[in-house]
């Protein structure tokens, strides 16, 4: 069955609005609306065969399917091996959530990064279990990172949702070592979409680099990456009228200026890490999204979605 | 050049510069906090942009102080004013200022008192000396006043003693201001440190202020601030003295001659004549006027001719002399106290009555008292013979003449010397019927002197042969003498007398000579006894011994003498004092203080302590001073023949200026005088230019917050 590409005109249709959308109470009823909303400007996509042929053992690494441990392999070499398959399933997705410090902003008033990020993950889920791909969840940050096994489950929706609800927000970020962990799971044609707002690795000491060193390093070992980058606008726009005194939300570092004075300056900078990003990205094979959390997430999906017409 | 202010306590708001200053500060510390995840941007962008936005700021602050100080210099009222002081600021100095404190300036040639305008030239130049030179004030007037003594760097002490003198009505001696002001700084300071002592005096510039000064001084300069200009020309003052009052000889009773004098003083020579109009007021009614041309520093006299004064006898008026007013109003009017004589009777016992009528004892004595008498006060005379008086005659009499009376019954002479102690007058003429036992019995109690007989110079063996007696006035101050013209002297310095009574030389207490015979025997004896006066004439009153009945001087004689005795005087000499005299009050008996009420209702208590007269010295006042004695019990009874005026020192109404050459060359030596004559300071206001600076400021300030 045919589908239709995505199209400008599809991502634009209209959609609920992201406050109206992020005041759903309820992470899981949140990413079922978003998706619904996703699916209505998107054709079904076809269910991808299944093949039983195998291709190798794996080490066991936390979060592989205990089910999968080969127990013959086990009585002949003492260690645990996981089965891999050929096209054991169409396609096994991460979903790489940051929850350091940064994505707890704003802390008042409006949803926060992570609220959002976290909108996102699970609709992506929900989209990806919908269709029985497996779906996987890492959070990272310095302070803690929990993984949630691949998995096409059908019950595998209500712990992806409840691990992001759970998951603790703070520390500093840490991606690196969420990406080593992940590297030792992926597979060829997995999916790893990364919703982080990269502000841990723009520190100077080239952070950003070993990123997509390492997202490189999933490209090579045949994944295909995808990154959402989720920014507040105040982060892009530095709206703050007068003097203000910023204290970080991953540190203890404070400095206090006169935002209007710097605005112009701080656009540049964020533009120039934008473009940056996107321009690594792309040189990477990667997909890029910049997600605003002043958009509606069911538009930032289907921007997305459309963008990856291959996958879907 | 010196940059100087006109308000210089406005530069108090400079203090505002630290406003922009503080609202920086404040906005800092109200910076509002965010929470924010991107803060390697706002470093990054902090960090590239830091050096400009600290430039940008700090410009915005400064121009933000410099636009408030610029609006506060021009409200100051900035100006750069040539620098004509010698007053440096290099070395430490010493500063004596004086502020001259006499009556001339008072003088408001513009509007404004010189006075104030001295005030406001230290002032000023107050604020151009250095802080660190030490200043003594003094008002210079009779005796120079410290006003801030010693020296100090008190600023403030200054000016509050400044604007608290007030101008006298004296006149001053600026050339004290060398000797002690400039002492006194050097007392202060000590001159040891090297510091130049200046002595800064401002004045009018009036010659009459230097009329002595000091050998040495320890100054080095003395600087003139002359007002109201330093090259103004002397005021042109007109100035009204000398104001006299004699009784009208030719007029009824109770008129008056009022003469005074106009005087211009400082007006330049070709000012032209001047027209003064010139009031005369009765108790404050205007009742005659009179006008004068004066040419420049010329003086008149002008006189009010019989001027008639209704009030009744015995009553005080106050007679007022008034030019239209010029730029110095002190000198330009005066007041006389006028005590109207009250009607004397008179009782004359007649002692040789005669069938002919001329050759009565009293014939000249009666003729004498029934003329008008000039000035006013009725004269009623009543005759009786000596037979004839009785005690009644004596109590209703105020003065009671014994006209060579051989004796008067007991009762009579008992009534005669009570009336005496209680105010009555006495007087007793000699002749050839006067009984000295009777005298030195009845009458010792209040006869001048005991009467030792008649004595003659006519020889029996020729009475052409006679030695004439002249008469010779001892007193010529005494009231009855004082009031009579000079003709009437004349006439009585040609009596002769050929018969004399001759008297005890010793003398009887408050016995008084005012006349001796050409042999120095006294002719006219006066004898105060308590509240009565008693004369001895030591010659008769008719022709028989003496030809004084005949002579100019009589009936004025005739007629002083009774009203003197009955304390009634026609008109005394008005009673005028410069400011600072000291004036002797005639004492009553009997008071225990006398009161001086002063124009200005001020009043003066001054104790008696039995004295005849005490001496009252705050004349500090212009105009008429009212005198009163305190008889205890919260008695107090009026002495309108002691009123006096006290009037402005002539000298002070004379406004020529000084000349430079003559001031210079009264200094000390080793004093230098400068400035005396500098031309008037040139000022450049800057005001404009701290507007300007002000808008300039304001569009910069403009720009640069606009810009980004």
């Amino acid at each position: 069955m045919e589908r239709e590409p995505a199209t400008a005109a599809n991502a634009a249709s209209p959609v609920l609005p992201a406050a109206t959308v992020m005041a759903i109470a309820g992470l899981q009823v949140r990413a079922r609306c978003v998706a619904e909303g996703v699916l209505a400007g998107l054709h079904r996509s076809r269910r991808q065969g299944e093949s039983a042929e195998f291709v190798e053992h794996k080490v066991y690494a936390p979060g592989d399917d205990v089910r999968r441990i080969d127990w013959k392999a086990f009585g002949r070499r003492d260690r645990y091996y996981v089965r891999r398959y050929e096209e054991e399933t169409s396609l096994g997705a991460f979903l790489v959530v940051d929850t350091s410090g940064s994505m707890a902003y704003p802390e008042q008033g409006r949803h926060s990064k992570y609220q959002f990020a976290a909108t996102l993950a699970a609709s992506l889920g929900y989209l990806l279990l919908r269709q029985s791909d497996a779906v996987g969840l890492i959070t990272f940050s310095a302070a803690a990172q929990h993984a949630l096994p691949l998995s096409g489950r059908h019950r595998q929706l209500d712990e992806l949702t409840a691990a992001l609800e759970a998951a603790p927000i703070g520390g500093r970020t840490d991606a690196q070592a969420a990406l080593a962990t992940l590297g030792e799971r992926v597979r060829r044609h997995s999916l790893v979409v990364i919703v982080t707002d990269l502000l841990g690795a723009v520190d100077g000491s080239g952070g950003l680099d070993a990123l997509f060193a390492s997202l490189a390093g999933l490209r090579t070992r045949g994944a295909d990456v995808a990154l959402l980058h989720v920014l507040d606008p105040d982060e892009i726009e530095l709206p703050f009228p007068g003097v203000v005194r910023f204290f970080d939300l991953e540190s203890d570092s404070e400095i206090q200026v006169d935002a209007g004075a710097i605005r112009d300056a701080y656009c540049d900078e964020v533009k120039s890490f934008l473009a940056r990003v996107e321009r690594a990205t792309t040189a990477g094979g990667m997909t890029y999204q910049l997600a605003r959390t002043d958009e509606s997430p069911v538009a930032v999906l289907t921007r997305f979605v459309a963008s990856r017409a291959h996958w879907s | 050049m010196r940059l100087a202010f006109a308000h210089f306590a406005l530069l108090g708001a400079l203090a505002l510069v630290t406003v922009p200053l503080l609202i920086h500060l404040i906005s800092r510390r109200m910076a509002r906090p965010v929470r924010f995840g991107a803060l390697e941007f706002v470093l990054r962008s902090t960090r590239r942009r830091a050096r400009r936005i600290q430039l940008r700021q700090l410009l915005l602050l400064l121009l933000r102080m410099l636009l408030i100080a610029a609006l506060a210099l021009a409200v100051a009222g900035p100006q750069l004013v040539a620098r004509d002081t010698p007053v440096a600021a290099a070395t430490p100095t010493q500063v004596a200022i004086c502020l001259d404190g006499s009556a001339s300036m008072q003088a408001r040639p513009d509007g404004t008192s010189l006075f104030e305008l001295a005030r406001q030239r230290i002032a000023a130049r107050l604020r151009e000396l250095d802080p660190t030179v030490q200043v003594a004030l003094y008002l210079a007037r009779a005796e120079l006043q410290p006003l801030v003594e010693p020296a100090t760097l008190d600023r403030g002490a200054v000016l509050r003693a400044l604007s608290a003198a007030q101008p006298t009505v004296e006149t001053s001696d600026l050339g004290q201001c060398l000797a002690r002001g400039a002492g006194t700084t050097a007392g202060a300071t000590g001159s040891a440190n090297g510091g130049r002592q200046v002595v800064i005096v401002a004045t009018d510039g009036a010659a009459h202020a230097w009329s002595s000064t000091a050998a040495t001084s320890t100054a080095s300069e003395i600087e003139l601030l002359r007002v109201p200009a330093t090259a103004a020309p002397a005021i042109d003052n007109r100035a009204l003295f000398e104001v006299d009052l004699q009784p009208s000889r030719e007029a009824a009773a109770q008129s008056y001659d009022v003469a005074f004098s106009l005087r211009r003083f400082g007006a330049a020579a070709s000012a032209g004549e001047q027209r003064a109009e010139v009031t005369l007021r009765v108790d404050q009614l205007p009742v005659s006027r009179v006008t004068a041309l004066l040419a420049p520093d010329a003086s008149v006299r002008k006189r009010f001719m019989q001027v008639a004064v209704a009030q009744p006898p015995g009553s005080s008026v106050t007679i007022g002399v008034a030019a239209d007013a010029d730029s110095f109003a002190l000198d330009d009017s005066a007041a006389v106290p006028l005590e109207l004589p009250r009607s004397v009777h008179t009782l004359v016992i007649d002692g040789d009555p005669q069938t002919v009528r001329y050759r009565d004892e009293v014939f000249y004595l009666e003729r004498a008292l029934e003329t008008g008498a000039p000035g006013g006060g009725a004269l009623q005379t009543k005759v009786v013979l000596a037979e004839n008086a009785t005690a009644q005659d004596v109590l209703d009499a105020d003065v009671l003449v014994l006209a060579n009376v051989e004796s008067v019954n007991a009762e009579v002479a008992r009534t005669i010397v009570s009336r005496v102690r209680s105010g009555g007058g006495l007087l007793i003429t000699g002749g050839d019927k006067v009984d000295p036992e009777f005298y030195a019995g009845a009458l010792a109690e209040v006869l001048p002197a005991p009467i030792r007989g008649a004595k003659s110079t006519v020889p029996l063996h020729d009475p052409s042969a006679r030695e004439e007696l002249s008469l010779e006035v001892v007193a010529a101050d005494h009231p009855i003498f004082a009031s009579l013209g000079p003709s009437e002297n004349l006439g009585l310095a040609r009596v002769r007398s050929h018969t004399v009574l001759l008297v005890d030389p010793g003398s009887r207490g408050e016995r008084i000579d005012l006349a001796r015979f050409g042999n120095g025997a006294p002719a006219l004896i006066e004898r105060r006894v308590e509240a009565g006066r008693v004369l001895l004439l030591c010659t008769s009153i008719d022709r028989d011994w003496s030809d004084l009945a005949i002579r100019p001087g009589f009936v004025p004689l005739v007629q002083q003498t009774v009203r003197y005795l009955a304390d009634a005087l026609s008109v005394a000499r008005p009673r005028q004092y410069l400011v600072g005299a000291k004036v002797a009050i005639a004492a009553p008996r009997g008071g225990r203080q006398l009161v001086v009420t002063k124009p200005s209702k001020a009043t003066v208590a001054l104790e008696i302590k039995g004295a005849a007269a005490v001496e009252f010295g705050t004349t500090d006042e212009l105009g008429l001073y009212d005198t009163a004695v305190d008889l205890g019990a919260g008695s107090l009874r009026a002495l309108a023949g002691e009123r006096f005026t006290v009037v402005i020192d002539p000298r002070e109404s004379d406004t020529s200026l000084i000349e430079r050459e003559a001031l210079a060359g009264r200094m000390p030596t080793g004093v230098t005088l400068v400035a005396s004559d500098r031309g008037p300071r040139r000022q450049r206001p800057l005001w404009g230019w701290a507007l300007i600076a002000l808008a300039l400021f304001f569009g910069l300030e403009a720009v640069v917050s606009r810009r980004d």
